[in-house]
């Protein structure tokens, strides 16, 4: 087979052609804009044909890519890293999306299409808008250019070839002419990450790629309005665009959410992770520049602030690509990019980008070339030092040269523009009337740019530590959510509370008397409605009640001001159901995640492992987790559950769990039952009540009995199974890369039941029905704790020379007996001792042992080895560790010797430990999570995503309807 | 003073306090030194696997050695199962507290080297 070499040719081509036109039309819309009348007009129609080539160019690069990826041809890095011939056929758009290059192209094309969608709509501001849209063009491109500028390469090669790269060039195989066929390697690539083969993963991208290309519009359209001085004839067609943007970014971000409850195991559709907070924090600032444009539009107040925030939701979108895919946030994050070279790249842009916005901000020529020198004297500075150099060190703290410049570069932008603003922008000198729409809706546009500042910062401290060579982390998973959800909480209840409040206030001034009259039904209900939730369901926290009533609270007037004030008419309600919407997010999220319980944690709370001691003192024990053995019943929460089989489909190996309910238990006169290490047996025929004691009144103690009988009568439980409700399949996809557990849920009305696969034998056919043995360790006289029972390593002794024979030996062979004593776990009294004596021996200095059945409890044991206790060479850095392996072997050499020598077993026992194998019936440790009413979130987001469109065709209604009144 | 002055002054001081909690509530990467001359405080440590020493395999937990960048060399012991692919990790990132004189480890995170990067080492 020969190499396809031609579609890659063609779409480097494309690449390029598309990259110089998008530069020449950028030029060309500037040449546009510094010349006036016919020449203008003719720099116009220039550069507008070539950003159509341009966005038609990059329409054929995405189609050539999508030719290789149908066709696999894995001689192409790309393709041989996405694609697998075991893969099927629907997940070649997330294989196409999946990749740094391939998610690049998505944005350009959505990013082209919404520049042909305004060449089309929005004439009026087209030299200002299309610039700034053909210079973002050539910015994408140039990620995919993949040349090299001296020794730095620009972009990544889409279609580069295996052998062209860094880690092919000059291999072996490159040689070979036919190695496509010669080399097995190359007969199907590897494959999308299994992360990825995921239903959510086919419109999740597409809709977050829209959203990160729409913020590009009101940005575009701002930096017109600057450009032409009018500072807010710019929001008005803008409008639409940013809430199409706050709409479909949203929408992309929840679906995030939907992809991560679905199918990733943690647990939740929110994890704090450093990439979805990179696409919240451009949302926030969005949302808040959104409602800025709208109260700000018919006047030139608040400007200042409007820009800024409009502006900045699209510099956050770049520092969200900086973040994910330059590399540096490494492995604090499950869905980041490696590197690949372009740290540098989009180092530029992201400086490029915020150089742009204050510059811009900045009024007067003077000023803004004052603030140009500065930053150039900065990046000269950087060029000509080593940036790495330490210029000050305190304690923790190191300043190197890059710190300094990004400190002084900082500084120096603040007091440029807090300076030119109070000098020189224009603003009004009246300020707005306290109790008025826009007062209280600029405040929530400060509270909403904290909240994004302080996502923004946590995630940032990866970028923090390049810049200050610090070693500051990330807060731990387990503790994010709480250090989140502390400062999020307040931030939330602030904007829900005037979420509510400011639909009945007017804009201008507001009646404080009829506010307060309209404010007090839907007040009354939101009391009625927390209170009533609050009985229902308890949150933890004091916060949490007040958001609780805040969300109720903004419910209840939005729906108000809706039914009884538009009297439900869909015409100007867009607002007021997006705003329901997003409090049923807040709500559904709140009671979801404050109200879950694990429900497979066992009811008595002991630990699955054996452990019943102090918590505290068990730092290391499990109660959380619940294990099941196969076709056996095991009650969680308000079911029985079993673990019925497991079969394979494809590389899914899927776990059939049956949920049954429980009903009270029926026993007769006469039977018996263990309980607590007791024996009990029935006075008369009863049905148990739900409590989880027994009934003395109805049971009478045995006090002794045989283990027989012990032993075969079953555990007292108040609950027997009941009939089948339900079945899950949470699922283990195999993989060549690494194992993933995807849970399985069942969803009510009020409530999911989550569950995951914890720990499970992955052999999909193992007719022994048995685990892989397992391994404990222990010194004789030790009580080893394991799942299902106790186990106290009693004796070690050798056997005489003239007892072998009697036990199936030879008459030479070296005989030890371990004597080991087996418990109940819950008999801490030791009324029922199983005891075993083991037979091994010992050969070349290795034991010798088949595993053996013990009575009454299903489990086998053998002993593995017998060993020195294995000493900490730890505070000894100059120990290596192999001498442990030595020590190892020469004791067991002495271990022999010893016992040829006398044959009875005579050694060091405080220094010997040993290692016993058990083999328990096939199980799984299952987590298990109840979400209450998590329904709320998702319908809330259908609601908020409805509301929204509805607003945005109001808006373009009124814009159309502007246009013909003028 | 202007409403805008006040809102301003709120503003900056909130932006102050999310700075500093932000600073003073991250830790800091350390070692086995720190850590286990500080039993039962939580601590970040940074190793590789000594793969001369056994890994002890339980259902739900697993304990093994780790070398750190000092070279000490500590039992760890992980409240999880054994992950797949572990022994080939390259780095292993923890966070726990001592006890005794195990490091009981609540999280743990591993480099793994992708198999393109083996593919290419084959190559060679």
């Amino acid at each position: 087979m020969q190499e396809h070499l031609l579609p890659g040719q063609l779409g480097n081509a494309l690449i390029a052609i598309s990259f110089a036109l998008s530069l020449i039309s950028f030029i060309g819309y500037f040449l546009a804009f510094k010349s006036s009348g016919e020449q203008s007009e003719s720099w116009k129609k220039f550069a507008r044909r070539t950003f159509i080539g341009g966005a038609l160019a990059s329409f054929a690069f995405i189609g050539v890519m999508f030719y290789l990826l149908v066709q696999q041809y894995t001689e192409y890095t790309y393709i041989w890293e996405q694609t697998n011939a075991k893969m099927s056929m629907k997940y070649i758009l997330v294989a196409f999306w999946g990749g740094q290059s391939g998610s690049f192209m998505l944005w350009i094309f959505w990013h082209q299409l919404l520049g042909l969608a305004l060449l089309w709509w929005n004439k009026k501001w087209e030299i200002e808008v299309m610039g700034m849209f053909a210079m973002v063009s050539a910015i994408l491109t140039s990620m995919l250019l993949g040349i090299y500028i001296g020794d730095y390469r620009l972009g990544t090669n889409p279609f580069a070839l295996q052998r062209e790269t860094e880690e092919g060039f000059g291999t072996i195989w490159s040689r070979i002419p036919d190695y496509l066929t010669l080399d097995p390697r190359f007969e199907t690539g590897r494959g999308l990450n299994p992360l990825l083969q995921n239903y959510w993963m086919i419109i999740h991208p597409p809709t977050l790629f829209l959203g990160f290309a729409l913020t590009l519009v009101p940005f575009a359209f701002a930096v017109g309005g600057i450009m032409r001085k009018q500072y807010s004839a710019w929001i008005k067609p803008a409008l639409p665009w940013t809430f199409a943007g706050i709409m479909v970014l949203g929408t992309g971000i929840l679906m995030g959410g939907a992809w991560a409850y679905e199918s990733l195991s943690f647990g939740g559709f929110w994890a704090w992770d450093p990439v979805e907070n990179a696409s919240l924090v451009p949302w926030i600032f969005l949302v808040a520049a959104g409602h800025l444009m709208l109260v700000n539009k018919d006047k030139e107040r608040s400007i200042y602030s409007t820009l800024l925030l409009t502006m900045l939701s699209f510099i956050f979108i770049l520092y969200s690509t900086f973040l994910t895919r330059s590399g540096v946030l490494g492995e604090t994050s499950v869905h980041s990019f490696t590197g690949d070279g372009l740290l540098g790249q989009l180092l530029a842009y992201q400086l490029f980008f915020v150089w742009m916005m204050i510059v811009l901000l900045l009024v007067g020529k003077q000023t803004r070339l004052k603030f140009t020198l500065f930053c150039s004297i900065l990046v000269a500075i950087g060029f000509l030092v080593d940036i790495h150099a330490q210029l000050f060190v305190s304690g923790n703290f190191i300043l190197t040269w890059k710190g300094l410049i990004i400190l002084v570069f900082f500084t120096g932008a603040m007091i440029f523009m807090i300076n030119n603003y109070l000098l020189q922008f224009p603003r009004q000198k009246k300020e707005e009337e306290l109790w008025s729409r826009e007062f209280w809706i600029f405040i929530a546009s400060i509270v909403l740019s904290l909240s994004a500042i302080q996502i923004t910062i946590d995630t940032s401290i990866p970028v923090i530590n390049a810049l200050f060579d610090s070693d500051m982390q990330l807060i731990e998973q387990t503790e994010r959510n709480a250090h989140y959800n502390n400062w999020q909480t307040p931030f939330s209840i602030i904007i829900l509370f005037l979420l509510a409040l400011t639909q009945f206030l007017k804009y201008q001034n507001t009646d404080f008397k009829q506010w307060t009259k309209a404010i007090l039904r839907p007040l009354l209900i939101a009391f009625g409605l927390t209170l009533i939730s609050a009985i229902l369901l308890p949150l933890t926290h004091p916060n949490y009640y007040i958001l609780l009533f805040t969300c109720y609270f903004a419910i209840s007037t939005n729906a108000d001001y809706w039914l009884l004030i538009l009297k439900g008419k869909k015409n100007h309600a867009g607002q007021a159901i997006a705003h329901i919407g997003f409090a049923l997010v807040i709500l559904g999220a709140l009671i979801s995640q404050n109200r879950q319980e694990i429900i497979s944690a066992t009811y008595d709370g002991e630990d699955i492992r054996g452990y019943s001691g102090d918590k505290e003192k068990n730092p290391m024990d499990n109660r959380i987790d619940a294990q099941i053995f196969r076709n056996d019943t095991s009650e969680m929460k308000d079911y029985f559950i079993a673990y019925r089989d497991k079969s394979l489909d494809e590389h899914f190996l899927r776990f059939h769990i049956d949920y049954f309910s429980k009903v009270p238990s029926v026993f007769k006169k006469g039977d018996k039952v263990r309980f607590m290490g007791e024996l009990y047996e029935a006075k008369s025929d009863h049905e148990s009540d739900t409590s989880r004691t027994l009934n003395s009144s109805l049971w009478q103690k045995i006090d002794s009995a045989d283990l027989d009988t012990y032993y075969k009568s079953p555990n007292w439980s108040p609950f027997r199974v009941g009939e089948k409700v339900f079945e899950l399949t949470p699922f283990v996809q195999l993989n060549d890369m690494t194992n993933v557990a995807e849970p399985g849920t069942k969803h009510f009305f009020d409530h999911d039941v989550f569950t995951h696969i914890k720990y499970a034998d992955l052999r999909p056919i193992n007719d022994a029905k048995e685990m892989p043995p397992f391994r404990m360790t222990g010194k004789l006289g030790a009580t080893i704790a394991a799942p299902g029972f106790v186990v106290t390593l009693k004796e070690l002794k050798g056997l005489p020379d003239t007892l072998n024979e009697k036990f199936g030996f030879e008459k030479t062979d070296i005989v030890g007996a371990l004597g080991l004593r087996f418990f109940d776990r819950l008999d801490v009294q030791g009324k029922y001792p199983v005891d075993i004596t083991h037979f091994f021996k010992v050969e070349e200095n290795n034991v010798v042992s088949t595993f053996q059945d013990v009575p009454y409890f299903n489990v086998k044991i053998n002993l593995d080895s017998i060993r020195p206790v294995q000493k900490e060479h730890l505070h000894d850095p100059n120990n290596p560790a192999h001498m442990a392996q030595h020590a190892t072997e020469d004791s067991l050499a002495a271990l022999g010797q010893t016992m040829s020598d006398t044959s009875k077993m005579e050694f060091n026992m405080a220094e010997t430990e040993l290692v016993i194998s058990f083999k328990t019936p096939e199980f799984i440790v299952m987590h298990a999570i109840r979400f209450p009413w998590i329904s709320i979130l998702w319908i809330g987001s259908i609601v908020m995503v409805l509301g929204t469109a509805l607003a945005i065709r109001h808006r373009i209604q009124l814009n159309r309807k502007s246009k013909t009144g003028a | 003073m202007k409403k805008t002055h006040i809102i301003g002054l709120i503003f900056i001081a909130v932006a102050i306090g999310v700075i500093i909690s932000s600073i003073a509530g991250s830790s800091t990467y350390s070692n086995f030194s720190e850590a286990f001359a500080n039993p039962g405080k939580k601590y970040t440590v940074i190793g590789w696997l000594d793969h001369k020493q056994t890994i002890q395999e339980e259902p739900m937990r697993c304990s093994f050695y780790m070398k750190d960048k000092e070279n000490n060399i500590k039992k760890v012991v992980y409240n999880q199962p054994k992950p797949t692919d572990f022994e080939r990790s390259e780095e292993i990132v923890l966070t726990g507290s001592v006890d005794g004189d195990v490091f009981i480890a609540t999280e743990m995170k591993l480099k793994c080297p992708s198999k393109y990067n083996e593919l290419q080492k084959q190559n060679q």
